[in-house]
């Protein structure tokens, strides 16, 4: 089991990922919100630009609590979060408002191939992958 | 000159409430970022994203500062 420590910044659980890039031979490492309630992981343009990915134009709709908008989904070569990696993953491409400090949110296409265990008392979340039987 | 290694306290402490642009980075298997040397740190967000997109190879992005006290966040 892999573990993190976190610190609750303005209630938000902030923990680093790293973005691999398109060949694979780079990385951004960046902070995020945990978040359970999003079902996709977003990362900012400039990252995944950075990283040699095209970006394409935004023909998806993203459901977000101030509305609809379309964004960019793109498929990312590998992301790692709590030492986990999963390889070819879809992240929305969304570029979070400058007054949040974090650059964007680790969502459950991710989340989703772990237990996650969240101990608010000791302040850390960890993970591991299902036990196949 | 070659660029020190620091932790990321020595960070918070030399460089507080800036972003910073940190290359050269170790990790632990946990992915936190242990240590790295600062390559760009600025008051401006705007500064490290640019930062970012020359360098081309791994790096890290913080912040050493705090957000405002009792800002609410519904993402």
């Amino acid at each position: 089991m892999q573990r993190i420590r976190f610190q609750p910044i303005s209630n938000l659980i902030v923990i680093p990922i790293k973005v691999m890039s398109i060949d694979g031979e780079s990385f951004r490492d960046v902070e995020v919100a945990l978040d359970t309630g999003a079902s996709t992981t977003s990362i900012p343009s400039y990252v995944v630009s950075a990283l040699g990915y095209n970006i394409p134009n935004p023909i998806d709709d993203i459901i977000t609590g101030s509305g609809v908008e379309k964004a960019p989904i793109i498929e990312i070569k590998g992301l790692t979060a709590i030492g986990q990696t999963i390889e070819n993953i879809e992240v929305v491409c969304l570029d979070l408002p400058p007054e949040i400090y974090v650059e964007g949110v680790l969502g459950l296409n991710f989340l989703i191939n772990f237990d996650v265990h969240i101990s608010f008392s000791r302040r850390v979340a960890s993970h591991q992958c299902f036990q196949t039987t | 000159m070659k660029q020190k290694h620091l932790t990321i306290d020595e960070m918070v402490q030399q460089y507080p409430n800036q972003w910073l642009f940190i290359v050269d980075c170790e990790h632990s298997a946990s992915t936190e970022l242990i240590s790295g040397v600062v390559a760009v740190h600025s008051f401006s967000r705007e500064d490290i994203r640019k930062a970012s997109a020359e360098y081309k190879g791994g790096a890290a992005i913080r912040y050493t500062g705090k957000p405002p006290e009792g800002r609410l966040y519904l993402l």
